[in-house]
Order: structure tokens, then C-alpha cells, then sequence
């Protein structure tokens, strides 16, 4: 007997064949490992594609294997480059432990639908014929927008991972190398095709990978562009569960509960619509048909979590600017008013009720969603704010806002100006913005974070640089503290307004707004600003947080 | 209105019907043949404005010279036809013509449409009406979306009204539902079939009409679609006559200038143009008379006129309407406008329009740019705005396909592009909410509002873009148009644009 020594109380290794001796503290699969059939090729096997499609896939199995049905949901994990998941999670036959942890939550549980996991370093035309194996019948991905490899003008042609991958003499693939060649390969040899889902958290994430492919294809073989566009489905989704990346403590809690994971994944509760898949079911002629034959369907279920809807696009905007936009505001506002950490803030009654005032303008704006409470999303969001174990720092919360404040902020105002609804959170949210960005570096980093900053670049280790692709946008922080005084130029920035910079009905209440935190700071100018419709508040200062109702 | 003191009526207004028709003054003129002795050799289906301005006149004017029985009997085909297939009938389906230059208005009462019938409310009495051997001719103006056909230009049997038309023939809602119902018929009774002549801007319309019918009725049967195939023609045509829609202002005008009660009249240029296909199966009227042009090949009229006359109208449209402005004509007295839309005819359209016999494409460009400055009509931008995913992909996309194949400009192809989907955002440049009418609107809303200087999401529906949307070229020029303006706006935009042209 192989672990016939354990003594009691050791933590049991993760693997197959310890599955049994595994605490029940943890929840196992229900299914037995050697029934499982993989249909599903996911590209970029990361810790949020653990925590979101793995679970999911496990959670159809758990359910198939109830009712008797095939274990056909398995998965093949495709990395690219780094063969560190490889080989942290290959020795545990592909098994990790995915922890849920949210305000009166605490779950643990071992995840078998990621049944194996190759390295194209290792072996880039194992991985292509993997790929193109007709068992293979959904191909996901999350391998973040860089992978996408899109340009001005579509697909990158001039980026090095792209002329590597075009080189037949190098083998480093990338994602539409991989793709494309595994589709020739169906093409040539009569393969059905697989269905597209890209899971990364971009919007038109299906249509940006759909361009940059078709550039790629032309270049494996002229025809394959046309046998994509007429036979391979590719929905767009929206996906959303926040994951945070591996850390060492996690790991130690999960030793001290009995299993040695070299590689478990912590999470929040899943949130109630983690996944929008494209409904493209209702497509004639073999896009219909592959969808619907893919088994992609399978995640559309109340138990597992994902819906089908044509309106994508609407959850991704519900999501930017409700969930996103209290992101940035409780960022830009908690920052301002000493708190490090999003749970931490949260617990300032007015850091909380501007919050809640800030989700009630977005969602007065938002057109119906069939399926959908509105409120019942900021409720959930509270919930998820509130969340301590994902220890969400407030700096990025607030981080890349001249990205962001055209989605997150600018679009709601505009939305509710056109319905003369109110808008002045987000006039506020914008003002407190501003007041941030004015305390930047031009590296984008406040000082105080400046000397990690330094210590990363120091050790060449990669930095998560804000605005990393917009050298030119981190001039903004020196344009806002230069002219504090002179808010016109501010708005004369039409990259970052548009022309929301000449709409006096935003810019002359973020301009008050501005002054007002300028000159009472944060504490004082929330709450005014948050009692704001109360009549008979006293403002005066020394009585701030005192009678209020 | 210099002329509008001689034309004051004279006393109380009168109702616009036959019995009056004597009593209106005589600079008026009017149906003099016996409308009531003519039997209608025309069945057309939607009768709006565009068809009473054009066809319904060419036929009134033969009827003038010399009267036969090809008289049209119309049909309202939606539901919300019903009050104007009313106003027709009370007024013995007479209505007033208003033709509009800046030197001047006149206006006629046009006889040809003999009878008006409103489908919905008893489908099988039109299918009936089109079982009468004297109809010969079935005619079409039911707009590019009643046509019901996807981006492969095959009929979308995905669509609820063809599905309904095809499980209940007995009561029909598509073209297709009578045409075919109708023609199963004749062919039972061993009749002869009528011609089937489309008069929207599609590109080949009669050859699409023909598919489409052709892939309707192959559902039904096989042996029914190789009749057809075999018996019936779908001549193809351009046609062409500004009509905006008719606002409560021209009844007014009417009444108060012509002192004539017209419930529905009808407003237009004075300019007209039908070049049309010689291929009836069942007779025609002597359109040549009348100066309809009868050539045996229309395309590359209908290339010329779809892909300027259109591609410019949608094109102004949408970047007149971010700029402020309601009417065309004062869009266009603005120089910016019409020096975009003559720069974007000569760079990214002339070139893919091909040689068309004893037409000068800059005549024919000069005029165009008169005919949209006409102040007299004051055609509505948002009438030209609207439906542009089912108008654009025929009047701006083959040009944007042919300059990218060819190496040619499209500059201000994506321009116009971007001016569409900046304007879909559904917020104008002062915050104000802007009101789209078109079927897809949902569907590109949900793409563009994500990411709106990002074109790559919309451009992405293969539905309306195929893959011209994939291009990125195309994408590249879109997204800095779009970019341009979201954040400069369309004035400024327009002038960076045009500064080198």
C-alpha cells in the first residue's frame, strides 16, 4: 500500500490515487477520473480559468454523473509558453483545490475536470494535433489581450510572436498559430470544427479574436480564411469572477487542512452571472450546427452558472459600468480617505453610501435586461466589495484611469444627461478622479508606492506598469496638478473627455465637485456630498458623522 | 414664394375627389382620361411615397397620351398602411403631386393607382385580386428590408414572418406569401403568370427578387419553382426621384396655397429617372412613351445611381445629423458637407462605377450635389439615416470591397462608416438622444456601446459586413475616423479630412 506509513493527521499529496484519503473538509468529485472523456481544448490554463470554466466543466460532470449521463466535459489545458502549471499540476493527475472564500463563506473542493495539461515549449505539433483531434469539440481561451495580437488594423503582423509563429523554422506558437493551424489541419482532413469561446474579460472579445485570425489564417493556407468564417462559431462572452493570483499563505491553509496542492487557486463566490455565452444556436447552415453539437450549450444551466442571450454586449456594459465603475469610484474615493484595501473602506459609512448612491445613477441609465434585477447586481457587488479575502488594494482599483474613465464614468453621464436623469456620482467619482491623478507620478504610481516600484524594476522583474501601452497618456497627472487653477485645460484633453470636455452641464459640477475636495478634503467633501439631498444637515465642520440619520 | 400669391385659392378649399376633380383651377392639371372605363393591368405592393412620386406618374402620363388598361391597383402591406390605404379610398384614390425646384412648385393630381386594398386586413383578397388575368404585372416597393434576405443574399429563413408565410399559406404577411401563393395558383388554372418587377434599390433587383422568390417557393415545391423559373420575368430597373416623407406641413401647404383638401399628397423634386430591363412575360405598358428608358442591361445605371446617389445620401446623413442638422439641403449649403460628399464621390466611389452609355459621371455628379441641395424639398436627414444596415451593405460596402481589391481610397468610405456607427451610440454631440430606426439597431448597439471607438466588435457581425468587416485596413481607417470623432467631433473631423482634398 503506497501510503500505508501515513501516519494520522499527515497531509495527503494531491493526486488520483490519494483522492480518497483527502479530508472531508474538502468536496470531491463525484465522477470517477478514468470515465471522463475531454472535449474542451482550453488555451492558457490560468488561475481565473481554474476558479470559472474548470469549475464549471466539473460542475456539468458532478451533474452528468448523478443522472448517468457521459463524463464528456473533460479538458485538455494548452500553455504556451511557461510549463509551470504543467508540471505543478500533471503529478497531481491534473487535481488542484479551488477555495471559495466571501463574507460567511468558506469552501474548499477538488477540481477533476482539467484531465491534462501539455506545453507548447515543449512539443508545439503535439499540441496542434491536440488540438485538431475531432474528440475536441469547444476550443476556450484566456490568455489575456496580449494574446490577441490585434493592432490598428487588426491582426499585428509587425509584433515578434507573430513573425516568430509565421517562421517555419521557429517553433514558438502562439494563440492564432495554434488555431489556425489545428482548423487547417480539420479542414484538409474533414474534421468537424470545434466552437470558438474566448474567455478572456475583453469586450467583443469573439469579433477581436475572429480579426486577428482571419489576418493570421491567409498566411497558413489563401482558403482558410473563408472555410473559418463559414463553418467556425465564435460567441462572444462575458465573463467575470475575480481570482486572485497564487499566494503562498493560501497554500499553507490548504497543507494545514490535509492536502499537499503545490498549485490550489483561491476565489470569491461565484457571482450570479458568471458567464454570458452568444446564443448562436438559431445560425442556419454549419454554424448552428457546430454550436449547437459542441456541448457548449451544457454551461447554460441555472445550476452551472452560464446563460445563452444575443445581448452579450449588455452584460459586458452592465458589468464595466455598475461592477468596473464602483470599482474605480470606491478606488479614487476610498484612497483619498486613508483606507488601503476595498473590504476596509467599505466599512466608512459614507465611503458605503456613496457607493451604493454611485450604482443607482449607473443603473438608472441601463435599458432593461431581460433575466436581469439590477439590484439585485449592486447588491451582490456590495457583497463582493465587502470581501476581505480578496484583499483588493485601492490603488488598482483606481489604477489606468485615462484608460477607463471614458467607460467606467463618461458613458454613464452622458447616458443620463440624455434622459435628464441624474449624474452627479459620477460628476463626483470624475471630480475625485482627478484629485487622484493629480497625486501621480508621471510614472502613474503614487510616491508612496514609487519605492516597490523601483525595487521590482530593480530585480528586472516585470512591472505592472499603468497605461503601458499609452506612454503619451501618463502626462495627464502633470497637466491635472498644473492647472488645479485652470480646469479648462484639463478638459481641453479630448483623448480622455471627448466631448463630454464642452458639456457645461458635467464640466462645471466636476469643477465644483473638484474644488470642494481641494479645499475640505475627502472626508469633509463625501460627506457633504453623500447628504447632499438632506435639508436640514448641518455641514459645519466639527460636526461631521454626528446626527446622521 | 414669388408665385404663391397667383396661386392663393380662391375661396373655401375643397375635398380632393372624382367629383371635384372639375372644379379645381384649371393651372392644375389632372386625370383627363375615364379612370373609372380602365382596368388595372398592375398589381403594386406598398404603396408609400416613393411609388405615387415615380412609377403611379409614369403610368398617369400614359394614361394622359393614351389610355389602356395598365392602371395600378395598390396595396398597403403593413398594418400601420391602414389610415393612408383610408385617406386614398376617400378620396377616390386620387392624391396631389407637389414637385418642388428652387425656381418654383407644381403641382398635379395624379390618376394611375385605380384602387387601394390593405392586406392585412384580408390577405386572401389581394392573393384573389392577383388571380384577375387582367393583372400582368406584380410591382415592388417593400424597402430592402421586406425583402427578408441574409448577408449570403439568400432568403433568412430564420425570419418569423417567412417561417409564419411558409406554414400558413392561407394567410400570407411577406411579398413572398402572395406572390408565390398567387402564382401557385395561375399555374393550377392553367393562367399565364404576371411579371414580377421589383422597384427598390437592391443591387440586381430583379435577379435577387427572382432568387429569393425562386428559394421561397422551392420550399413549397420543386415543380412550382421550375415554373416560375421557367414562366415568369423579374426585369431589373433603376430608379430614381428624391421623396421625403410627407409632413402635416405640405397637407397644409396644399390647402392653404392650392386651396385642395389632400390628405396623403405627395412631395418631390422634379427630377425622375426609370431605366428598366425589356423583359415582361406578360405584356407591358408602352413605358417607352413616357420616357421610361428601356435598355437590356441595366447594371451599370443601377451601380451608378445606388452607389452615388445612396452611398452619398448615407453618407451625409449621419454626419449632417451630428452636426445639427435635420435637412439635407441646409446640411448641404454647409461647405464642409458638400465638399465631403462630392471628395468622397470622386476618391472612393467614381472608380468602382462602371462606363455607362451617354452618361458624363461628372454631369451626372454635379447634378446629384443640386438635387441634394434642393431647398424647395428639404428631404429629412433622418429619412436617409434611417435602416442603414440594410441600405449600406448595397450602396457603400461593394465600393469599399472594390477600392481595398484595387489599392483605392476609402478614406471617406470609413468616414461615413464611422459617422454611422458614432451616431448609433445613440447620443448626439450635445448629449441629446438621437432616435434610430433600423432592424439591427439591438444588435450593433450591443457591439458598438461596449467599446465605442473601437470599430472592430461591429465590424465583426458577418450578418451585415461579410468579410469586408475582417479587413484592417478598413478597421484601421474606421477606428481613426471613429476615434476622430468621438473626441474632436464631426466638425473638426470633417476638416482634418478634408484639409488635402
Amino acid at each position: 500500500m503506497l501510503n500505508a506509513a501515513k501516519t494520522q493527521g499527515d497531509p495527503v499529496s494531491l493526486n488520483e490515487d490519494n483522492l480518497w484519503e483527502v479530508p472531508n473538509v474538502f468536496d470531491r468529485p463525484r465522477y470517477l477520473l478514468d470515465d471522463v472523456q475531454t472535449s474542451i481544448f482550453h488555451i492558457g490554463p490560468s488561475n481565473f480559468f481554474r476558479a470559472h470554466l474548470a469549475k464549471m466543466a466539473h460542475d456539468i460532470m458532478n451533474k452528468a454523473s448523478d443522472n448517468n449521463e457521459p463524463l464528456n466535459m473533460g479538458i485538455i489545458g494548452a500553455s504556451l509558453r511557461s510549463p509551470t502549471i504543467k508540471n505543478d499540476l500533471m503529478p497531481q493527475n491534473g487535481l488542484y483545490c479551488l477555495t471559495t472564500k466571501g463574507v460567511g463563506v468558506e469552501d474548499h473542493e477538488i477540481i477533476g475536470s482539467v484531465r491534462k495539461i501539455i506545453c507548447a515549449r515543449e512539443n508545439a505539433q503535439e499540441m496542434i494535433t491536440a488540438a485538431a483531434d475531432p474528440s475536441i469539440k469547444i476550443i476556450t481561451l484566456t490568455v489575456t489581450q496580449k494574446g490577441y495580437y490585434i493592432g490598428k488594423e487588426g491582426l499585428d503582423i509587425d509584433h515578434q510572436d507573430i513573425k516568430n509563429c509565421l517562421d517555419p523554422s521557429n517553433p514558438e506558437l502562439s494563440t492564432l498559430g495554434l488555431l489556425a493551424h489545428s482548423l487547417n489541419y480539420r479542414r484538409l482532413n474533414g474534421i468537424a470544427p470545434p466552437v470558438i469561446v474566448s474567455c478572456d474579460n475583453l469586450p467583443n472579445n469573439a469579433a477581436k479574436l475572429r480579426t486577428a485570425l482571419a489576418g493570421y489564417a491567409v498566411h497558413v493556407d489563401p482558403e482558410l480564411p473563408a472555410w473559418i468564417a463559414n463553418n467556425v462559431p465564435f460567441p462572444t462572452t462575458m465573463v467575470d469572477r475575480i481570482t486572485p493570483s497564487k499566494s503562498e499563505n493560501h497554500t499553507a491553509e490548504i497543507k494545514a487542512l490535509g492536502v499537499v496542492d503545490s498549485n490550489p487557486v483561491l476565489t470569491e463566490p461565484m457571482p450570479k452571472i458568471p458567464f454570458v455565452i452568444e446564443d448562436l444556436s438559431e445560425r442556419e447552415g454549419p454554424i448552428g450546427q457546430v454550436f449547437r453539437d459542441s456541448g457548449i450549450m451544457k454551461f447554460a444551466d441555472k445550476e452551472i452558472g452560464a446563460r445563452l442571450s444575443p445581448k452579450v454586449g449588455a452584460y459586458e456594459h452592465m458589468k464595466v459600468s455598475v461592477l468596473n465603475g464602483a470599482h474605480m469610484a470606491l478606488g479614487v474615493v476610498g484612497h483619498q480617505m486613508g483606507y488601503k484595501y476595498s473590504h476596509e473602506a467599505m466599512k466608512d459609512r459614507n465611503v458605503r453610501e456613496f457607493v451604493s448612491q454611485f450604482m443607482d445613477e449607473v443603473i438608472a441609465t441601463l435599458e432593461p435586461l431581460e433575466g436581469t434585477d439590477y439590484n439585485k447586481f449592486k447588491a451582490e457587488v456590495i457583497y463582493r466589495l465587502d470581501n476581505e479575502f480578496v484583499c483588493d488594494p485601492l490603488t488598482r482599483l483606481a489604477r489606468n484611469g485615462v484608460d477607463k474613465v471614458g467607460q467606467r464614468f463618461l458613458e454613464t453621464g452622458k447616458k443620463a444627461l440624455s434622459h435628464n436623469l441624474p449624474s452627479d456620482c459620477v460628476n463626483f467619482a470624475t471630480a475625485a478622479w482627478l484629485q487622484y491623478t493629480s497625486k501621480l507620478t508621471d510614472d502613474g504610481y503614487l510616491p508612496s508606492q514609487m519605492p516597490a516600484v523601483t525595487r521590482q524594476r530593480e530585480k528586472g522583474l516585470d512591472v505592472d506598469l499603468p497605461n503601458d501601452e499609452k506612454g503619451g497618456a501618463m502626462k495627464f497627472p502633470a497637466l491635472v496638478r498644473d492647472n488645479k487653477n485652470a480646469m479648462a485645460v484639463i478638459f481641453s484633453e479630448t483623448t480622455i473627455w471627448g466631448q463630454m470636455g464642452t458639456e457645461p452641464r458635467f464640466t462645471e459640477r466636476v469643477e465644483e465637485h473638484f474644488k470642494d475636495i481641494e479645499d475640505d478634503h475627502m472626508p469633509s467633501a463625501l460627506l457633504n456630498f453623500v447628504n447632499r439631498d438632506k435639508k436640514d444637515f448641518d455641514s459645519s465642520p466639527g460636526t461631521p458623522s454626528v446626527g446622521m440619520p | 414664394m414669388p408665385e404663391s400669391a397667383q396661386k392663393k385659392a380662391q375661396g373655401n378649399p375643397m375635398r380632393l375627389n372624382a367629383q371635384n376633380l372639375g372644379n379645381i383651377p384649371s393651372s392644375i392639371a389632372r386625370p383627363t382620361y375615364d379612370r373609372n372605363a380602365l382596368k388595372c393591368g398592375i398589381v403594386h405592393m406598398s404603396v408609400g411615397g416613393f411609388h405615387r412620386s415615380h412609377q403611379a406618374l409614369y403610368i398617369h402620363d400614359l394614361m394622359q397620351k393614351n389610355p389602356s388598361d395598365w392602371m395600378i391597383s395598390g396595396v398597403g402591406m403593413l398594418p400601420s398602411d391602414s389610415a393612408n390605404v383610408t385617406a386614398m379610398n376617400e378620396q377616390d384614390v386620387l392624391y396631389s403631386i407637389l414637385e418642388r425646384t428652387t425656381n418654383g412648385d407644381e403641382l398635379k393630381i395624379c390618376g394611375g393607382i385605380k384602387e387601394m386594398h390593405h392586406a392585412p386586413a384580408n390577405p386572401m383578397a389581394v392573393v384573389e385580386r392577383l388571380m384577375d388575368p387582367d393583372v400582368k404585372i406584380l410591382s415592388l416597393t417593400i424597402t430592402e428590408k421586406g425583402y427578408c434576405y441574409n448577408q449570403q443574399g439568400d432568403l433568412d429563413l430564420t425570419n418569423p414572418n417567412i417561417k409564419s408565410d411558409l406554414e400558413s399559406p392561407e394567410n400570407p404577411k411577406t411579398a413572398y406569401g402572395y406572390i408565390v401563393n398567387a402564382l401557385a395558383r395561375r399555374r393550377k388554372a392553367g393562367m399565364k403568370p404576371f411579371t414580377v418587377m421589383s422597384c427598390d434599390n437592391l443591387p440586381g433587383n430583379g435577379h435577387l427578387t427572382q432568387k429569393l422568390v425562386l428559394q421561397f417557393a422551392t420550399q413549397i415545391s420543386k415543380e412550382l419553382a421550375d415554373w416560375i423559373k421557367a414562366e415568369v420575368s423579374f426585369p431589373n430597373c433603376m430608379v430614381d426621384r428624391i421623396t421625403p416623407v410627407t409632413t402635416p406641413e405640405i397637407v397644409d401647404l396644399i390647402e392653404n396655397e392650392y386651396g385642395i383638401q389632400d390628405k396623403w399628397p405627395v412631395v418631390c423634386e422634379d427630377y425622375r429617372q426609370w431605366v428598366l430591363e425589356d423583359k415582361f412575360c406578360n405584356g407591358r405598358p408602352a413605358f417607352e412613351e413616357v420616357g421610361v428608358q428601356l435598355v437590356k442591361d441595366v447594371e451599370p445605371y443601377e451601380k451608378m445611381k445606388v452607389r452615388l446617389l445612396n452611398g452619398s445620401h448615407s453618407a451625409l446623413s449621419y454626419i449632417s445629423y451630428l452636426m445639427g442638422y435635420r435637412r439635407v439641403d441646409l446640411a448641404m449649403a454647409d461647405p464642409l458637407i458638400a465638399k465631403f460628399v462630392r471628395t468622397y464621390m470622386d476618391k472612393d466611389i467614381t472608380p468602382s462605377v462602371p462606363d455607362v452609355p451617354g452618361i458624363d459621371l461628372d454631369k451626372y455628379k454635379d447634378k446629384l450635389i443640386e438635387r441634394f441641395a434642393n431647398k424647395a424639398i428639404g428631404d429629412q436627414v433622418q429619412r436617409l439615416a434611417e435602416d442603414g444596415s440594410q441600405k449600406i451593405p448595397n450602396a457603400i460596402l461593394p465600393c469599399i470591397r472594390y477600392q481595398l481589391e484595387n489599392g483605392g481610397s476609402i478614406k471617406f468610405a470609413a468616414l461615413a462608416l464611422a459617422g454611422w456607427f458614432r451616431y448609433l451610440s445613440g447620443v448626439d454631440e450635445t448629449n441629446e438622444l438621437i432616435e434610430i430606426k433600423d432592424p439591427a439597431k439591438a444588435k450593433m448597439q450591443d457591439r458598438i456601446k461596449v467599446e465605442p471607438k473601437d470599430p472592430t466588435g461591429v465590424l465583426g457581425l458577418d450578418e451585415i459586413f461579410g468579410d469586408v468587416g475582417l479587413n484592417g485596413k478598413l478597421i484601421g481607417a474606421v477606428r481613426d475616423a471613429l476615434t476622430s470623432l468621438h473626441e474632436k467631433g464631426a466638425k473638426k473631423t470633417l476638416e482634418e479630412y478634408l484639409a488635402g482634398a
